[in-house]
This record gives structure tokens, sequence and C-alpha cells, in this order.
């Protein structure tokens, strides 16, 4: 969408120069109004864009300049997140006004909502002016996409034959389809597409409070934990994560060149709980009922604990009980997850790793500090060299146990003709960091 | 003579010995459990999912969990949960309906419309809105199922003693009691319980049944035992996923649920035609 960019002031303000000839689906140019007017409603609507924007000024037709509460690279991350997504001022009503109700989705994806209801359906239509931009002709007339909400009903909804096909609702911790489920899909003729992306599975520990607060201790769970046997359950569908996330994800391989890996010495771990007197300890964990995989991974968790000395009890509840548990940080022990599509990658290190976060992974004075000075650095190579650094400390401290490297997926009935090509790709080529209709700006 | 008649009952109906020895099988085999079977939680990643063999004779589950072990450590978990649940509603049921059926009036009133209004609600969804609510209020533990199941087990027990009650009171044993000055709660606990004990048991072994289908109901929908504490109903829940590619993690627990359910249910029915016969003959 955007030509070029400028940053000034160390990023609190971004002057962006837009493309032209983009059109909404209603056939209206995107233009720096609808930039300006996106931002502006953004900061009064939604939680992100309060937290993000200042204001926004239109220099000409075609550029912008977005002026933001913080300086720091982030700014820049955060625009490339699906709630930024760039709106017709025609979506909300009285028409252009940041205060305006959201009445109907207008976008510039490939894809124009014909009708949605919120938690159950959306019906979208090729968006002719996307397709006629990349001299390309849509190959579909309609695309319904169902909200089911529970993972087994949607596997049960593709088995049955309701649905073509299934995918993540890749926010990482949920809704997605259960990993241990994709190989007897396969069995059954079904089609599993995955996609790597950096989103790593953890150990995430109550670490301010006894007993996680002693590295020690954690220390001796991240050698228990054999990553290898982890990714069994799931079949071999993903892979184990020996370091923090995928070698794709920056700055993970010159991390891995300096020796930052996450090994499996269960004889180490015993003797560190020996020699600290931790054998026999008692911790509880944390499941939420409606992930089966987790349920799994946890069982297999305790029982390498109890191999090292350490008893967990496991306390697999209700989502609702789950986070509430959580929140009020009632737990020694839970899985998590950290990073995201790639397009998240910033935004959930933000969540998970800077300081003050409530839904944070882990944060001590070392890594809060390397969190700040990643999201705040411009120069790619610099911000590598701090995310290097980071990696090294959350390693050192053994802030975070990473299991495993989740994918992103799509599961397609036996009939559908699709190869990875179509299912991770727009249709003018450019591949794509989640399943499509994420992409048409609905906030259904 | 009525005992010895009774037992000779038992033994000489079909019903009875079949059911009692399907009971007696799985209760060994939940006491027998450290001798006859392994270790229940011991996973072993590279060996899962395999089918039944000499060296798995259930096969094993997803995380290389022998399913024979676990189904017998399993057997414990659902019969102690199961008697527990008998026994609090059986003592807490009789006691209500007894009081009621006895003392008649307001009491019998007040009782029986608390009895109607339990009736009036469906068994299994209440349970399990008990279950979710204890769950989020105490933390997950074994003694939600056995508090939610016996909130609504008790009334059966009640309704049946209040009907014996009723009829009991008006005996003469009763009145002659009543004329030698003995107090009230004397005669109901003394008397008037022991008597009509006979039906309730009856009552209890065929509610066993039923009460062992509640908690792998609650157990398959996630309500119940928690994992990894091997219950058959969660078994079942576990391995529903696998039901084309693993039958065998779905197929045993299921078999031995309806073993046990057939056990109880075919012992009450037993001995409800034994003390049908013994009525008979000593009469």
């Amino acid at each position: 969408m955007a030509k070029r960019w400028e940053i000034e002031k160390d990023g609190k303000i971004i002057t962006f120069e837009l493309n032209k000839g983009i059109k909404f689906s209603d056939g209206t140019e995107l233009k720096a109004d609808a930039v300006k007017f996106t931002v502006e409603w953004l900061a009064k609507n939604h939680p992100l864009g309060q937290e993000t924007f200042e204001s926004a000024e239109v220099v000409d037709d075609y550029t912008v300049s977005i002026k933001y509460k913080e300086e720091g690279f982030f700014n820049l991350a955060k625009m490339a997140e699906f709630h930024m997504s760039i709106m017709s001022p025609k979506s909300v009503k009285p028409e252009g006004d940041p205060k305006g109700n959201f009445v109907w989705p207008i976008g510039s994806g490939c894809f124009k909502a014909v009708d949605y209801k919120e938690e159950q359906y959306a019906i979208y239509e090729p968006n002719p002016y996307w397709f006629e931009r990349f001299g390309l002709k849509p190959k579909f007339r309609r695309f319904v996409v169902k909200f089911i909400k529970d993972e087994d009903t949607r596997v049960m909804a593709l088995k049955g034959g309701q649905v073509d096909a299934i995918s993540d609702f890749i926010h990482g911790g949920s809704d997605y389809t259960p990993r241990n489920q994709l190989s007897v899909l396969e069995s059954m003729g079904f089609k599993v597409f995955k996609r790597n992306i950096p989103l790593t599975w953890i150990i995430a520990f109550n670490y301010k409070k006894e007993p996680f607060n002693d590295v020690k201790l954690r220390k001796a769970v991240d050698l228990a934990i054999n990553r290898d046997d982890v990714i069994k359950i799931f079949d071999k569908q993903v892979l184990p994560a020996k370091t923090l996330f995928i070698e794709d994800a920056p700055g993970i391989k010159e991390a891995k060149a300096q020796g930052v890996i996450y090994e499996f010495k269960p004889d180490e771990a015993k003797r560190i709980v020996e020699e600290n007197g931790y054998k026999g300890l008692s911790v509880d964990m944390i499941v939420d009922k409606n992930q089966s995989d987790q349920i799994l991974v946890a069982q297999l968790i305790q029982q390498k604990l109890r191999d090292i000395g350490i008893n967990v009890k496991l306390e697999i509840l209700e989502t609702g009980a789950y986070r509430q548990r959580r929140d009020a940080g009632e737990y020694d022990m839970r899985l998590y997850y950290i990073g995201g599509t790639d397009r998240r990658f910033y935004l959930r290190m933000f969540w998970r790793f800077y300081p003050g976060q409530k839904w944070s992974a882990y944060v001590s004075d070392r890594t809060g500090e390397l969190c700040k000075k990643i999201l705040k650095e411009f120069d790619e190579k610099k911000r590598k060299q701090y995310l290097v650094e980071f990696y090294k400390a959350i390693h050192d401290e053994h802030g975070v146990v990473p299991l495993y490297f989740d994918i992103m997926t799509a599961v397609t009935a036996k009939n559908v003709v699709a190869d990875y090509y179509h299912v991770f790709h727009y249709p003018n080529g450019i591949p794509f960091g989640e399943p499509l209709f994420y992409y048409v700006g609905v906030r259904a | 003579m009525e005992v010895v008649a009774f037992r000779m009952g038992i033994f000489r109906n079909t019903l009875c010995t079949l059911g009692l020895g399907i009971i007696v099988f799985i209760a060994l085999m939940g006491l027998l459990a450290p001798i006859i079977a392994g270790d229940p939680y011991k996973t072993n990643m590279s060996e899962r999912l395999k089918p039944p063999s000499l060296k798995h004779l259930f096969g094993t589950d997803q995380l290389g969990r022998d399913v024979y072990s676990r189904i017998v450590w399993g057997a414990r978990t659902t019969l102690l949960v199961a008697l527990t649940i008998s026994i609090i509603s059986m003592t807490v049921g009789c006691l209500l309906g007894a009081i009621a059926g006895y003392f008649g009036g307001i009491v019998d009133d007040v009782i029986g419309r608390i009895i109607d209004t339990f009736l009036a609600i469906p068994e299994l969804v209440f349970n399990i809105a008990l279950v979710g609510i204890f769950c989020v209020a105490y933390g997950t533990s074994i003694w939600n199922v056995i508090l939610a199941v016996v909130v609504t087990n008790w009334v059966s027990y009640a309704r049946v003693m209040r009907s014996i009650v009723l009829s009991l009171k008006e005996r003469e044993f009763v009145i002659c009691e009543k004329a030698l000055g003995a107090g009230d709660w004397y005669i109901l606990l003394r008397h008037v319980i022991p008597n009509a004990l006979g039906p309730i048991i009856v009552l209890a072994t065929l509610n066993m049944g039923n009460v062992i289908m509640t908690i792998s109901s609650l157990g398959f929908l996630g309500l119940g035992v928690q994992p990894p504490t091997p219950e058959w109903g969660q078994m079942i829940n576990a391995g529903k996923n696998y039901i084309t590619t693993a039958p065998w993690l779905t197929f045993f627990p299921g078999l031995f649920i309806a073993l046990s359910v057939l056990g109880f249910n075919l012992l009450g029915e037993g001995l409800q035609e034994v003390m049908g016969k013994t009525k008979a003959v000593l009469e």
C-alpha cells in the first residue's frame, strides 16, 4: 500500500507515500484521507490504536503523516498488524467520523464482504478492483467462512463434509486445528498444508514467586524436557524447539552459532534438583481444557519432571477458570506461546517480554531492557544484534522453556483442488502471513 | 431363617450370580491393580498408539501408556468414586425420606416438594452445571464430581424410603413400640429404617450402574476425573479422535463401562427377584 516512508524524530512521526490506483471494494480510490480517517478511528475505538496513535495529517492526496505516541521502530512494525487495515471512511456512520459507529467493512483486499454475522459466518466475493489492478481474473464466485469455535466440532465439520477446509484462527494460543489430529486427518485422505511461522510453545513459569524464582530450578526443568519426544505427540508434524524461534526468525541463526541452544540433559537436571534440595517438590501446572494438544503436552511434561524428582499437579481448567488463575498469578507453571505470524513477531515480543505487560511470559531487568532496545531500533543490523543478546539472556536466565515450533495450517477435503501455493499466497503471488479470510478487514 | 433363605436364593438366581461375578471380577481387578498391572502413568513416546499385542494387551495410547494398566487402575477410580457417591446419597436420601415419611405433616410437605423439584430437573444437565460451578469455585478435584452427583442422586433414595416408611409406620410393631413409650427417633432408627433396608439395597445396586454411567459421561465430557488419572469415561474422550486409526483407545474403556453397569444391573434385578421369592416362601 505504501510506496515509501520517511522517519522523523526517531519514529515519532512517519510519513507514508501511498501507491496510486488502489481501490476500495466499493470502487472509490484509497487516498491519504482514508489513512487519516482509519488512524483517527482506531485511536478512538481500538485498544491498539489508542496506545499507538497520536494523530494523522494529510500532506497531499497520496501522502499522509502519522504522529505516534512513542518513538521507535515498533510503530512501523505495528502498521503490519491486521487491526491496522486501512478502511474506507464509508465503513462507519456518520461517514468519515472518527467517533462513528462501524457499520460495514470496506477494505482494499482481494475479497469483498457481502454478508456477515458476528461469531457465525462471513460471506465474501472477489473484489473486482483488486483483481483488475493486478490484471487477474478471479477463479471463485463466493467464499463462505463459518465460525466454529470448538476444535473438535471444526474437525467433525470437515470430516462430515459440511465444510471444504478448516484453518487456524492463528492468534497463537487458541482456536486452531489440533496438531495431534493432523496425522489422523492425513491418514483419512484429507490434505494438510503447513507453513512454519515464528510461533513457539513454551513452559512459562510464575517466576516472581517461589519456587520458580530460582533460576536453578528453572534450569532443571529446561534440561529435563526432551523436545524430540514432545513432537512425537504430533506425529512430528511440528518441529522441536531447540532455539527460541524457528531459524527464519531474525537473529536466531546468529544466536545458535553462539551456542544458544536448548538441550536435553536429564542427568544434569536430576543432579541440580537433588543438590538444591528440590527432590520431591510439588508444583502445579494449569492447562486450558479446550486445547487437547496442551493436555497431552502437559501430561508428558509431568512425566519428564517426575523422572527428575519433581511432582507436577495438573489442573485442567475451563477456559474461563484458566484465565482467571493465569491473570491472578495463581499457578507455578503453564503452557504458553510466544511469537506469532511474521507480521506479529514484534507485537507479541512487546506483549510477552516488555516490562509491565499483562500477558507477559518473562521479564527481567536484563531482558526487559533489551526488549525496549529491540523495539526502538530502526537499524536492522543493530536490531538483530540486540535480538541475539536477548535470546542469550533468556537462555542464561532460563526464563522460559521452549517446547515446539507451531505452524500455520489449513486442512482441506479430499476433493478440493489446492496446492501449497494456493493455500499460502494471494492470487497475485504475494505470500501472506495467515489464512486468507483475515485480510478482508472484516471485524467479524 | 429369612437370611438363610435369602442367601440361598442369591446363589440359585442366575442373574444374581452373573451380576455378582462381574462385580467381583472388576472389584478384584481394582484391588489387585498394583500386582496385575504396570504403571498407568508411565509414558513411552517410542511406543505410542501401538495396537494390542502380548506386550500391551489392550495396546498403547497417544503418550505410549499401557491401556491395559490404565483400565485396571481405572477400575479403582470408577468403583471408588461410584461407591462414595452411593454411600453418601444413600445416607442422606434415606434419612430425609424416612423423616418425611415418619413425621408427615409439614415436614413431609417441605421434603416432598424439595424431592419434586429435584425430580423436575434433568439430572445430567444439572450435574454438568454443578461440576462447572464447583470447578470455578474450588479448582479441579474429584470431590467436585462426587458432590455434583450426590446432589441429584439422593432424591431416588429419599422417594423410595419415604413410601416404605409410610407403610411401615402403620405396622403393628411400630404401634407396639409407641405404646411402650419409645421415642420417635428411637423407633425410626432402630425399627423403621432397618426394616426398610431390603428394597433400598436393591435400589442402591441398580443405582450403582447409573452412577457409573454418570461418572463416565462426565469424564467423557471432560468434566469428571482429570487426566492423567486413569478413568474410563475420560479415556474414551481422549481416544475419540483416534476412533478410526486406534479403536482400542475407545473400545476397551467402553467395554469395561458396559460390563460394570451390566454387572450392577443384573445383580439389582436378581436381588429384586430373590427378595420377592423369599417373601413368598416365608409367607
